[in-house]
């Protein structure tokens, strides 16, 4: 008879799931934490066309090379303003499509210091996370979102630091879930 | 070129499986006995993704099976080593031979012990609403029965009827895989 114990550390273990990447070294190591490089939707879609391939058709290529990627994530990478995704993913993406990952991103100029610091900041990762969650959105159009709000801010009262961005937009996230439950509920 | 597909391809495997990697590292360290095995897995999954990136593998098929290797043995390692030191406090009662243990033995117990963890998990999902909640109060939150009793609006009998049915339908979903381990016997 398996001891109560020892029951109770498999329960645990079982509950165990993927650590944050923002706070996760492994995640780090490996070049999985987004690190504020952004891709340039219209190259990549340009990339894409150019080389005749179609969103599911590049969702495959990624999958052989081992990545979990669907193709309305593909999609997603195309629309909107820019599309955040870790480094290594980014690697590949370019190696798939025949070009330096150069060449897909966004120069610096389209992001502003404080923009760059923001978005690589480990919070603003989580709350892309909660926001993703909240309201059942992809990641990138979660990204934009956020920071299209923390462009409001600053059109408001001037560019805040990243730290107040951050704390805005937990703020604001905060209130989204809120709703969100309720709307649910 | 091969050491950027080798970091890719160990990328892309953590970042679909991240969650049963830590698993399978608290499962292993679970059957190996270690001291807090749950909270030790992400070392253990940091420590054998940081060894594999050092000391690159040739030739690999399956990135995930490799990382699951990896992390087995590397529980093994840590495991072994907690008891050589425990040994060493206490001096001559334990004997030569079990220092060394059978490491066949140890990794199959590993693997049984990661089958039971993604049985167990497999399990909760099944169990209904309530049940899971009074698992996961007391098993993995710690929490005292009357707390949960009062908690759920029912008595403390309640909550250890609904407690002992859930870990019947868990041990017999971890026996499964499991084919019978020292807390069998």
């Amino acid at each position: 008879m398996m001891s109560d114990e020892r029951l109770e550390l498999l329960v645990q273990a079982a509950r165990l799931a993927a650590p944050d990447a923002s706070s996760d070294p492994t995640a780090a190591a490996l070049g999985l934490v987004p690190n504020g490089a952004l891709l340039d939707p219209k190259l990549v879609a340009a990339r894409r066309k150019s080389l005749g391939v179609k969103n599911s058709e590049l969702a495959e290529m990624l999958a052989a090379r081992g990545w979990r990627v669907t193709g309305a994530e593909v999609l997603s990478w195309q629309t909107g303003d820019r599309t955040f995704v870790a480094p290594a993913l980014a690697r590949a993406l370019a190696t798939v499509l025949l070009c330096d990952e150069g060449d897909l991103q966004l120069t610096d100029s389209a992001l502003s210091k404080t923009e760059a610091a923001l978005v690589g900041a480990p919070k603003f990762g989580q709350l892309v996370e909660r926001l993703r969650s909240a309201l059942h959105m992809t990641n990138g159009d979660a990204e934009a979102m956020l920071l299209s709000k923390y462009r409001g801010l600053a059109y408001r009262g001037g560019e805040p630091d990243v730290e107040h961005g951050v704390d805005a937009l937990e703020a604001y996230v905060g209130a989204l879930e809120s709703k969100a439950n309720r709307d649910d509920g | 070129m091969k050491e950027v597909e080798y970091r890719e391809g160990l990328a892309a495997a953590y970042s679909a499986e991240a969650g049963r990697f830590h698993r399978v590292a608290a499962g292993a360290l679970i059957s190996a006995g270690y001291h807090d095995p749950v909270h030790s897995a992400s070392d253990v999954v940091n420590q054998a993704i940081v060894s594999l990136l050092e000391h690159p593998v040739e030739r690999v098929e399956n990135y995930a099976a490799l990382i699951t290797a990896a992390i087995r043995k590397r529980a093994i390692d840590l495991s072994r080593s907690a008891s050589s030191e425990k040994r060493n406090e206490q001096t001559a009662y334990v004997s030569q031979a079990t220092e060394h243990g059978d490491e066949f033995s140890q990794v199959e117990d590993a693997i049984d012990a990661a089958l039971a963890v993604e049985r167990i998990r497999d399990a909760l999902d099944q169990l209904d609403v309530r049940e899971r909640e009074v698992v996961i109060a007391v098993a993995v939150r710690g929490e005292a029965q009357t707390v949960v009793a009062a908690r759920l609006g029912i008595t403390k009998q309640r909550v250890g009827q609904i407690y002992s049915l859930a870990k019947t339908t868990l041990r017999q979903a971890a026996h499964k895989s499991v084919g019978g381990t020292e807390d069998d016997e």
